[in-house]
């Protein structure tokens, strides 16, 4: 237990590094670039055309709308969040591997290394989330209070980030076959998860995947809380408990994953 | 006597002939299935160094030097032992942590950051840093279009300006030309008086002899002598120079003998297994219950 807050405060101490880091790195993604931050919007903006035109025009037809909402903002508000997740994951999970040379040669606690993929997605995902909530205003889809709730998606998330994150990027290090295993997950769970379809619509196979799917739960949040009508948070009771049982559970193996291997990452490469 | 540096009977040790997935598992199962094979890469060494000490790593290749400066460096843990540092300690790894896209000014302020100073201390370092790569206007250019006598120029400059208790350079003179190696020599002496602690890893007894006043031999991840450096230099000198006189082959017998004795040596020694305890399992079992509720609630609410 005394491992978690070790964690934290060893985030809390380092916060400046953290945030200087991810500056620095976002710096590096883009240097050489034209359009630079541009493409943070550009990049889910292509995306959602494609996806419309194949889900929404192609599968779709005419069915039109998803309960009140135009089914391109139904997209838009599950492919945000998704693109936010799912590069999240796949970023966290490399945030060692990627900067091994750094890790084995200069003492430097390596989970911040994790935060600042954290760090970086979070950028991401503010930027994208600020062109819904235009959209959302404009169009009075939601009620200005429940875009508090929003907070709640952004501390959810970034604990199911973390917690998967911890556990990967150690894994990754240890077995490299879990990164093609990875990768092949999350592109599963985007087809379980209702980012293109909608739950309301769906079989109620759909309902019972989409019950134990803590990605479907943080997406189900997000969209609740910029463009639905409905209360501050998607879900019941039992999904809540579901959700923190599963990710609290996975953080303490993943913070004591990354703690047993850490000092010893050199005998494992 | 007060010291600085306190490396007590530390040993670091290497599994060998162990397959990953055998690692792997053992790390699963916190060390209650694991066969050892320990390889002792250093075995019981032991030292004490004052303030203003500066220390002399000397040895053949495969010795443990670099095992014991990564150990210094606080890089990697010992596996018995402890060592006991005051003050901050700094090795010397010249490229990492260096980002390629980035310019030497963007990296300089990262690395900075990364070494744990605040945005003050590094405005203040920046130019000194600067003034010593000798870089100029290059400083403006992403890193990868430095050639690598100025990549290793500005790695050099940057971990000399962070200002630690005890340095640790391990081969790092052996890059960039005399004049640069010379005027690292000069801040290193600056860092003597200062009475900082700075141990040096290399096979070059000339330039031990020059920098150190106190020196560590280190045969085969042991310790063979610790003292003065002036008469371990010039004993080690002599086993080099008898070393030198075997033909080649000899050589290689002589190698072979010392690591079959080190191995040997490993095979008799009973390391403390690296186990944790299963009580530590506790508070994961608890969250695994919450878990599995979380689950069979939303079973039932099917």
């Amino acid at each position: 237990m005394n491992n978690i807050f070790k964690i934290l405060k060893e985030q809390w101490l380092h916060r400046r590094l953290i945030i200087g880091l991810s500056v620095y790195s976002l710096k590096s993604q883009y240097a050489n670039h034209y359009l630079g931050l541009f493409w943070n919007i550009l990049q889910p903006a292509m995306q959602v055309f494609l996806y419309y035109v194949v889900f929404g025009l192609g599968l779709r037809g005419d069915r039109g709308d998803v309960g009140d909402l135009p089914f391109i903002v139904h997209l838009i508000s599950g492919l945000f969040p998704w693109l936010y997740i799912s590069a999240g994951i796949n970023a966290a999970s490399g945030a060692i591997q990627s900067q091994i040379g750094l890790v084995t040669k200069m003492k430097f606690p390596s989970s911040t290394l994790i935060s600042v993929s954290i760090v970086n997605s979070l950028i991401n995902l503010f930027i994208t989330t600020s062109i819904l909530l235009v959209i959302s205003i404009i169009y009075g889809f939601s009620s200005p209070i429940h875009y508090l709730s929003f907070l709640y998606f952004v501390v959810a998330s970034v604990a199911l980030i973390s917690s998967v994150g911890l556990i990967m990027s150690t894994l990754v290090i240890l077995i490299r076959d879990m990164k093609n295993v990875l990768q092949n997950v999350i592109r599963m769970f985007f087809f379980l998860t209702p980012i293109f379809w909608s739950l309301s619509e769906a079989n109620a196979l759909m309902h019972t995947i989409s019950s134990f799917n803590p990605v479907a739960y943080l997406v189900m949040n997000y969209r609740t809380a910029l463009v639905l009508q409905e209360a501050p948070l998607y879900g019941g009771m039992s999904d809540h408990i579901y959700f923190w049982s599963i990710t609290l559970f996975l953080f303490y193996v993943g913070v004591n994953v990354h703690y047993r291997f850490r000092d010893r990452l050199v005998d494992y490469l | 006597m007060d010291y600085k540096v306190k490396v007590n009977s530390v040993s670091k040790i290497y599994d060998l002939n162990r397959s990953k997935l055998s690692k792997i598992i053992s790390l699963f199962t916190l060390g209650h299935f694991n066969k050892e094979k320990a390889f002792y890469a250093l075995r019981d060494i032991d030292f004490e160094v004052q303030a203003g000490d500066s220390v002399g790593i000397i040895g053949l290749n495969g010795s443990g030097k670099s095992t014991l400066s990564d150990l210094l460096g606080e890089v990697t843990v010992p596996s018995e032992g402890s060592i006991d540092i005051r003050g901050k300690s700094s090795l010397i790894a010249i490229s990492a942590g260096l980002n390629q896209d980035l310019t030497g000014e963007e990296n300089i302020r990262m690395k900075c950051l990364m070494h744990g100073m605040t945005n003050a201390e590094i405005k203040a370092k920046y130019n000194d840093i600067v003034d010593f790569s000798e870089l100029g206007e290059y400083i403006y250019q992403p890193i990868k279009s430095y050639s690598s006598g100025m990549r290793s120029r500005l790695g050099f400059a940057i971990a000399i300006h962070t200002n630690p208790d005890v340095l640790i350079v391990d081969e790092a003179l052996s890059v960039g030309d005399q004049t640069f190696a010379d005027k690292c020599l000069d801040r290193m002496k600056e860092f003597q008086q200062q009475g900082k602690t700075i141990f040096f890893v290399s096979h070059s007894a000339g330039q031990i002899e020059k920098m150190c006043n106190k020196a560590v031999w280190i045969q085969y991840g042991e310790m063979k002598e610790f003292g003065d450096a002036l008469p371990i230099v010039e004993r080690y000198n002599e086993f080099i120079n008898q070393y030198k006189l075997l033909t080649k082959e000899e050589q290689l017998q002589y190698k072979e003998k010392m690591m079959e004795k080190q191995k040997e040596k490993s095979r008799r020694a009973k390391p403390k297994k690296d186990k944790a305890p299963l009580s530590s399992l506790i508070p994961a079992f608890i969250l695994f219950l919450f878990a599995l509720f979380g689950i069979f609630l939303q079973i039932i609410n099917l």
